[in-house]
């Protein structure tokens, strides 16, 4: 069997089992935040202005990310080698 | 012997390449394209954590779920282990800090127990496939999904929060058939239009 099919079932059971176990004790000690209460977010405003924020950042990231790019070529996917594996594609 | 590996190298495509380098990658470029999904992502999930809350009064994300899928097989694709990280962490955050739905807490392993998932099944996929179809990435994403899916309904719902197994299993196959027949499709039509643009081609 593939190692990654192993790994993503090994990764899957350490995070879940520790995330579990985190969020157990957690509930246990009674200290289980509903949130941080950074932002008052029961104002639809606030609400607004966090979501164009993020849309800001987002478009600034992607600015960032075409200038390191080195080359925007496709990236030659064939109509019909959908699910080919690459030795019967023939290449 | 050099110019004929060099030149099977320059017939992959992108995400063959990927598949076949490291998992955890730090370079600018997989760093800055992991923060731009994340944080589209984030502002997604900014509406629908929100629907899921007024929707299931708290109890399960079947938007967030769903909609999920949409950022997060490309991310895992183009960005592995990196991607998959940066993704699933930088949500949780600004769930928590703006409160979006009360189980925003548990977001961090959750999402981190998917994409983690799709990460490694996509990357076993194109080291050894040119392409994928909808069929083979709406499973993975179903596989991911439910695996996330179960970790929340036993370890939250029933062993943190104490609700009852039998209430919270239809909420949790409702939300994984979701993910799988509405976000899996989304998802891959989404991935095609990347690809197809280059946008993260190097």
């Amino acid at each position: 069997m593939n190692k990654e099919y192993i790994w993503a079932a090994v990764s899957a059971v350490i995070v879940g089992v520790v995330g579990v176990v985190l969020l157990y004790l957690g509930g246990v000690a009674g200290v289980m935040p509903k949130a941080f209460g950074l932002f008052d977010m029961s104002n639809n405003a606030v609400r607004a202005v966090v979501l164009v924020i993020l849309l800001v950042i987002a478009a600034l990231l992607f600015v960032a990310y075409r200038n390191t790019a080195k080359g925007t070529g496709e990236s030659t996917p064939e109509a019909g080698l959908a699910g080919t594996p690459r030795d019967k594609a023939g290449s | 012997m050099a110019v004929g590996a060099a030149g099977a190298e320059a017939a992959l495509t992108v995400e063959e390449r990927l598949a076949r380098g490291p998992f955890f990658r730090g370079d600018t470029r997989t760093l800055v394209g992991s923060l731009l999904l994340a944080v589209a992502f984030s502002a997604n999930m900014q509406i629908t954590e929100r629907i899921d809350q007024i929707w299931t009064g708290g109890l399960g994300v079947p938007l967030g779920h769903t909609f999920a899928e949409v950022w997060w097989p490309t991310a895992a694709i183009y960005f592995g282990g990196t991607g998959a990280l940066i993704v699933a962490n930088f949500n949780p955050i600004i769930a928590v800090l703006s409160a979006t739905h009360p189980l925003a807490w548990s977001f961090f392993f959750l999402n981190m127990t998917c994409l983690l998932i799709e990460a490694f099944l996509f990357r076993a996929w194109f080291q050894r496939n040119v392409d994928i179809n909808i069929v083979m990435f709406c499973l993975y994403v179903s596989i991911a999904d439910l695996a996330t899916s179960i970790v929340q309904l036993v370890g939250l719902n029933v062993l943190v929060l104490k609700l009852s197994f039998n209430v919270s299993l239809g909420l949790f196959v409702w939300q994984w058939l979701m993910a799988t027949f509405i976000g899996g499709p989304m998802g891959f039509a989404f991935y095609r239009a990347v690809r197809r643009s280059g946008v993260f081609g190097r």
